[in-house]
């Protein structure tokens, strides 16, 4: 038994969803750039004197570097303290991050309706195939003992049913994490 | 009637209301059970202690009184 034979491809995650979700991928595309620059360009306090020494002196050597002049910028402002050095990381990036899981949350709705329609099909194949298994006993005339398909599906059912049981169509504040579609549904699909 | 068999009504409807409430805090823990693909059976016909089962017949918990039952499975984590 493979799980690709009882979730179909396209049916479970019809073409439909898949649209949505690439569109609300797409739509926070810009946002995810800016929190990922950043999360490059922005430097972690400590040595900012020594950092600041070193792009001054590669700078003295390319004055006309406008990359070179941003960064020297940006290394200049940065809080030197241990005190304070990962407040300004934490509100940017935590600020941004609310508006981008405010943004994905309507992936949720649709991950949900997923999953559920994944759990109707595991439902209707463990019901098949007990009942297959039971006449089956029945007819060798021996006890019916669960087959390892049928615990692998009940322990499916199990994990399905939890994961949709914590949807809540209400947004929090803060938004919590939605997290990548195609990592949930890989969980189960 | 002698003084000694007599029952009084009231007592008789609080002797039907704990069976009641026996059978019902059983069939809870049977919803329970259920969630999980398991069962709850009772040792024997005295349905004072019970041993819970899951899919192949493996006993999980011990023949034990509802409430020690009850314990057992409010230590595992959430199922819905």
């Amino acid at each position: 038994m493979s799980w690709t034979s009882i979730f179909k491809r396209g049916e479970i995650l019809t073409q439909g969803d898949r649209t949505e979700l690439e569109a609300i991928d797409k739509s926070t595309s810009d946002l995810r750039k800016a929190i990922e620059r950043i999360d490059r360009e922005w430097p972690a306090s400590g040595y900012r004197l020594d950092r600041l020494r070193d792009l001054a002196n590669e700078l003295a050597e390319n004055p006309r570097d406008e990359d070179l002049m941003g960064r020297l910028t940006t290394c200049a402002c940065m809080p030197s303290s241990l005190r304070e050095g990962f407040q300004h990381r934490d509100v940017a990036l935590g600020t941004l991050g609310q508006h981008l899981n405010r943004k994905l949350f309507p992936q949720k709705a649709i991950i949900h309706r997923v999953l559920k329609r994944a759990l109707g099909v595991a439902e209707a194949e463990l019901g098949r195939v007990e009942r297959k298994e039971k006449t089956a006993a029945q007819e060798d005339g021996v006890e019916f003992l669960p087959s390892g398909k049928i615990i692998a599906l009940q322990s499916r059912i199990l994990e399905l049913r939890n994961a949709i049981e914590t949807y809540s169509e209400q947004i929090q504040d803060p938004p919590r994490e939605v997290g990548n579609w195609r990592e949930i549904l890989r969980e189960w699909l | 009637m002698d003084s000694y068999t007599y029952e009084c009504p009231s007592e008789i409807n609080n002797q039907r209301a704990r069976a009641l409430a026996y059978e019902e805090s059983i069939s809870k823990l049977e919803v329970l059970a259920r969630k999980r693909f398991w069962t709850i059976e009772p040792e024997d016909d005295t349905r004072s202690r019970f041993v819970v089962k899951d899919q192949r017949g493996r006993v999980i918990c011990e023949p034990t009184h509802l409430y020690a039952v009850r314990g057992f499975f409010s230590q595992l984590p959430l199922q819905a």
